[in-house]
């Protein structure tokens, strides 16, 4: 059974959810070519947003993907004005990860709105409710620093729906007087959910994992696990090592082979494995990367790159466990795994681990001796 | 949409407390909830995602789940 449930705010008092310590400066570098004038209601100057992405943003959400300069992607947090939004407009929240604000301004394009952009560290909104950045904490926060109800006459905010999980509706408005209701999961719903009078349908508020989904994530995955392949040269040179103590010359062919092996199982687990995912057999993520690795493994019993049996086994050992975290790792990609299953197969995947250290050890032994 | 291993599952719902505001079925991302006769139900348990939603948003505490991430990076650093 689970816990009784506590409320975030809990212990808190009204000034302390009020104020935030140490609040962030963020450079308006990465929007400041989107700037595009500035409105004036009650006296507040709010920033235009453009709606029409540059080349320039368009090589930033490039360079986003293949993970170059990731960690400098914020946008400055506040309220910011699309088109030319009078006082009571209607206003959308969101996260402050620049690629976010891109498709959500572009989504608004033709509307007259306001934009409340919330501090998630340059996250997500999905991943940022998860990690309890995009909260009612920092939205109460916000809509109170910016005075969204008082001067810009906001009565109600609309929220992406997947910021919601994080989201206790009945606290904001005890602590701002305005009110939350929920968008669509996709903000290229967003003109549709306007023009339905404000309402989600059925399909919009529902997570999918198309094909798209799944790859769009595949370039960055691969760059982030490339290192496995220099530890899989580690591996090599490490079991080559092992045959020179024993007396056969020191062979890097061996190295090298091993790395085209390291390359096989990094695109198996970052690329092939997100792709098919929907037709792999097994609900546990490793298993599916297990039976993946036959592809790797095949090829290398048939033309086995050492010339001692035992260490061609460690090596398998190697790409099997390897490929078994990149494909349990993606995990954390989807939108259709849980808490309590990660924990389940995470338990598993340490005895696998365990077990195949165990074998490795016992068969370097065996190779020294033998 | 796939469904991953969902032996533990941990989301409740507590009828008695339930107010019937629906806001639980409007969050849910896999559509799993449903309000009938004033009461929410969970229709399909499997797809649940623990992402806390329906927890944190209901007004009377009526849901609890033991929400998380989902993320092999997260639970294999947490030691137990």
């Amino acid at each position: 059974m689970t816990e009784e449930r506590t409320s975030s705010l809990e212990g808190l008092t009204k000034e302390e959810i009020l104020t935030k310590e140490n609040e962030e400066h963020i450079s308006d570098q990465s929007i400041q070519h989107a700037l595009d004038g500035a409105v004036e209601i009650n006296n507040k100057i709010i920033p235009r947003l453009s709606s029409d992405l540059t080349a320039l943003d368009r090589t930033g959400t490039l360079k986003m993907r293949l993970g170059i300069n990731r960690s400098d992607y914020k946008v400055p947090t506040g309220v910011y004005a699309i088109g030319t939004p009078v006082q009571g407009a209607t206003m959308f929240v969101t996260c402050n990860y620049k690629l976010t604000v891109d498709y959500v301004r572009q989504s608004l394009a033709g509307q007259s709105c306001f934009l409340l952009v919330l501090d998630t560290k340059g996250i997500n909104v999905w991943c940022a409710a998860g990690k309890g950045t995009f909260s009612s904490r920092e939205l109460i926060y916000q809509l109170h620093k910016h005075q969204v109800k008082k001067v810009l006459g906001v009565r109600k905010v609309y929220l992406p729906q997947l910021g919601a999980s994080m989201m206790e509706p009945h606290l904001v408005r005890k602590y701002t007087g305005v009110s939350v209701a929920y968008g669509p999961v996709r903000c290229e719903d967003l003109p549709e959910f306007i023009h339905n009078g404000f309402q989600a349908t059925k399909q919009m508020r529902t997570v999918t994992f198309s094909l798209k989904e799944r790859l769009v994530l595949a370039p960055l995955e691969t760059i982030l696990y490339a290192k496995y392949v220099v530890y899989t040269l580690v591996v090599c040179l490490m079991l080559s090592l092992l045959m020179t103590m024993k007396g056969q010359p020191f062979a890097i062919e061996y190295t090298v082979q091993g790395c085209f092996y390291g390359v096989m199982a990094l695109m198996l687990g970052s690329i092939i494995f997100p792709m098919l995912l929907p037709k792999l057999p097994f609900k546990y993520f490793s298993h599916n990367g297990y039976l993946l690795s036959t592809v790797v493994l095949i090829p290398l019993m048939l033309n086995p790159i050492f010339p001692s049996m035992w260490l061609n086994i460690i090596f398998a050992g190697w790409l099997i466990t390897m490929i078994g975290y990149i494909t349990f790792n993606f995990t954390g990609s989807t939108t259709f795994t849980s808490q309590s299953g990660v924990e389940i197969e995470a338990k598993q995947y340490k005895r696998f681990v365990k077990g195949m250290s165990m074998i490795g050890v016992v068969l370097i032994v065996m190779e020294v001796i033998l | 949409m796939m469904i991953y291993i969902a032996d533990a599952i941990s989301l409740n719902v507590n009828v008695t407390k339930c107010v019937g505001c629906g806001l639980c079925e409007t969050v849910c991302p896999h559509q799993l909830l449903e309000v009938t006769f004033g009461k929410a139900k969970i229709i399909n348990k499997e797809k649940c995602i623990e992402c806390g939603a329906c927890q944190s948003n209901c007004p009377v505490g009526a849901i609890t789940v033991n929400a998380g991430t989902g993320c092999a990076v997260a639970v294999l650093n947490t030691k137990q």
